[in-house]
């Protein structure tokens, strides 16, 4: 259970609030998706999380419980007993996972030793099943391999083996599958999903693909300037969006079942300046329904009557609060409205010189 | 521009060859745009880099306004080179980091003409404009003071100074935020529309292909497996490949079905040492004995609609 987290950087420009007060809960056998593009705070999250952010200009505040215990507290030396055995991960690059000098079966055994003290033997065995469970050909042969001898998609596979050996009970898969080909993302991601099912385990999957996430995460959250904008289990973000940051998310992928040529909805500007971010809702610079009160006074991550659907907006989609709100920025000519409506590219400069709208 | 049996082979250690494009033919109709998708090693890039001839290809023709480009001397494919333009994958470092920006959209017209610094300044301001950057804003900044968005932009503007009639697009938006693909394939499609353009758009992502092309090139393993109209070939794809690439490719609907048989275990062979007969074949659940023996040719399925394969996905299937 993570409450109120914040991890923030001091650097010379100033203090870089990269997550800003993120809380959720995820049950044991759970999926969560955290959702968010570039600078959104989502790979600070689940590092910060696993206490993998490390330095002296790392500030970090708030809570995250995991059975019981207090993670943020716990010293480093304590965390030993975490790692690998209870929480494990999964990252981006298996070429920077693995170690480029040890032979991969162990890099396996390696692992299980140092947390399940077995014998040697025994951690072979156990090792050779792992990457056989994992699909890799020929596992007997392959084990005496070195990382660079395998494709990028059979070395993430040994990344899982490792991160799955000790059984964690929850796993962070930090945009596992983005360096790889569409065919062997399909075959890692069926991967994650049957593991996480056999064994039971929790799991966090940490991507910018909402393509990724739709059918394989019990809930999602999307991440937007180091807060949750929106969170609700999948199949209500997907029919019943709320926050319009994820509409235009939705609204901005081309899909295989458009007719070709289909036009975009567009996001004007890009992501803001994480040390001196836009005042009230981070959003609302680029965000088609903008009124005064958005620049004004920061929407705060609320639930409807059903309870699971959390959001952080003021003029919520598809309330008449945003249908008149949108209805008054394309009467103004608004070029965030536009950039939504009519896919127009709308450079972050044009934004920035824009008087407050709707403040008359 | 029409492609003829294209072959792009590199050195390989010990004396053997990379099989990058082996053999490729393909037709490129004015103002229209050929989307080429495949994953990585299936010979997308080095095919429309061939096409513009960097570097000239192995072997095969390479026809455009009337020439042979293969055949042509330096000095005269240099003359045409104001015809054929080029994007890249990453945009930031296809900028000069020392240039202003000015500068760098201005050098086609310092090495072109024409020779009138008024002139050229109006151009590039009037493309800028084109691309949705303020060129008094940008035009005495650098690229580190601009965002991957709006460094593609930049580069586009480049592209488009000197007025070319194609656009050779080498996975433009694969390195772009999502909300940001967006920006650029819309504006792509304007500027298509503005400026009169053919473009050739290659990427790995199927949708992002489906959305800017009028017709769309499926490779593998340095082969043509199918070319079709882009509707048609999402709807109805012929070659076994297609049909996995559009299977395993994720898709922002909850309702959507995921295939978790374990059709596709496969590794992308060597294209050292591609397969004989059908380069596919190794992954491929209906391959028989006749596709490790013979290389199947393309045939033509419908109107516009050809496909590579010795047992073609059929509409019952």
């Amino acid at each position: 259970m993570v409450d109120d987290l914040k991890t923030h950087f001091e650097l010379p420009a100033g203090m870089v609030k990269a997550v800003d007060g993120v809380s959720f809960q995820l049950a044991p056998g759970k999926t969560l998706g955290v959702v968010g593009e570039s600078g959104s705070g989502k790979t600070v999250l689940s590092r910060t999380i696993m206490r993998l952010t490390l330095g002296g200009n790392v500030h970090t505040s708030g809570s995250v419980m995991f059975e019981g215990r207090d993670i943020l507290n716990t010293s480093l030396r304590d965390m030993q007993k975490t790692w690998g055995l209870e929480m494990a991960m999964v990252f981006q690059d298996p070429m920077t996972s693995l170690n480029p000098v040890v032979k991969i079966g162990r890099q396996v055994t390696e692992h299980i030793r140092k947390h399940l003290d077995v014998p040697k033997k025994e951690a072979e065995a156990t090792a050779l099943q792992l990457l056989k469970s994992v699909r890799i050909p020929e596992a007997e042969a392959r084990f005496s391999a070195y990382p660079h001898e395998l494709s990028g998609g059979m070395r993430q596979r040994v990344s899982i083996a490792i991160a799955l050996a000790c059984g964690p009970k929850i796993l962070f898969a930090d945009e596992p599958t983005t360096a790889l080909d569409v065919t062997v993302q399909h075959q890692i991601l069926n991967l994650l999903s049957q593991q996480r099912r056999e064994r039971h385990m929790a799991m966090i999957l940490v991507t910018h693909d909402l393509g990724v996430v739709a059918g394989r995460t019990d809930e999602i959250a999307v991440m937007y300037a180091g807060k949750i904008v929106e969170k609700a289990p999948t199949w209500m973000l997907f029919s019943k969006v709320q926050h319009p940051y994820t509409e235009a998310l939705l609204r901005s992928i081309p899909r295989t079942t458009q007719k070709n040529h289909t036009r975009l909805a567009a996001i004007a500007g890009r992501p803001p300046d994480l040390i001196n971010p836009p005042s009230g809702c981070k959003f609302s610079p680029r965000c088609p329904y903008a009124q005064a009160k958005c620049h004004e006074e920061e929407p705060q991550l609320q639930s409807t009557k059903e309870s699971e659907h959390a959001f952080a907006c003021w003029y919520p989609v598809g309330t008449p609060e945003n249908r008149e709100a949108f209805e008054k920025n394309m009467a103004a000519r608004l070029p965030q409205t536009l950039a939504v409506a009519e896919g127009k590219v709308v450079d972050e400069s044009v934004i920035e010189a824009l008087p407050i709208v709707g403040a008359n | 521009m029409r492609v003829e049996d294209l072959v792009v082979e590199f050195p390989a250690p010990g004396g053997n060859k990379v099989h990058a494009v082996s053999g490729i033919s393909l037709d490129v109709a004015p103002g229209e745009t050929l989307g080429i998708v495949g994953e990585s090693g299936c010979g997308k890039s080095t095919t429309a880099k061939a096409m513009i001839q960097l570097p000239r290809p192995t072997a095969g023709s390479v026809e455009f306004k009337g020439s042979d480009l293969c055949q042509l001397s330096d000095e005269e494919l240099r003359q045409l080179r104001t015809d054929l333009q080029m994007i890249f994958q990453d945009p930031i470092s296809s900028l000069n980091p020392r240039r202003k920006i000015g500068d760098v959209v201005a050098e086609p017209l310092r090495v072109w003409g024409p020779e009138d610094k008024q002139e050229q300044k109006r151009r590039v301001d009037a493309m800028l404009d084109a691309v949705g950057i303020d060129p008094d804003l940008a035009r005495d900044k650098r690229r580190h003071e601009f965002s991957g968005g709006q460094c593609q932009r930049i580069s586009i503007a480049r592209a488009l100074v000197l007025e070319p009639q194609v656009i050779i697009c080498d996975e433009p938006v694969s390195a772009l935020d999502v909300s940001v693909q967006a920006q650029i394939l819309n504006l792509l499609e304007d500027l298509k529309a503005e400026f009169n353009l053919t473009l050739v758009f290659i990427a790995h992502d199927l949708a992002v292909v489906k959305n800017i092309s009028d017709r769309v090139v499926v490779m593998y393993l340095g082969k043509v497996c199918e070319i079709a109209e882009a509707n048609s070939l999402y709807a109805k794809p012929a070659h076994p490949y297609t049909n996995l690439l559009l299977g395993s490719s994720p898709v922002p609907d909850p309702l959507a079905p995921i295939d978790e048989t374990d059709v596709d275990v496969g590794e992308l062979p060597s294209p050292i040492f591609p397969p004989s007969g059908c380069r596919f074949r190794t992954r491929c659940d209906r391959a028989t004995e006749l596709c490790e023996r013979v290389e199947p040719e393309v045939q033509q399925v419908t109107e516009d609609h050809f496909v590579a394969c010795h047992f073609p996905v059929t509409n019952d299937e």
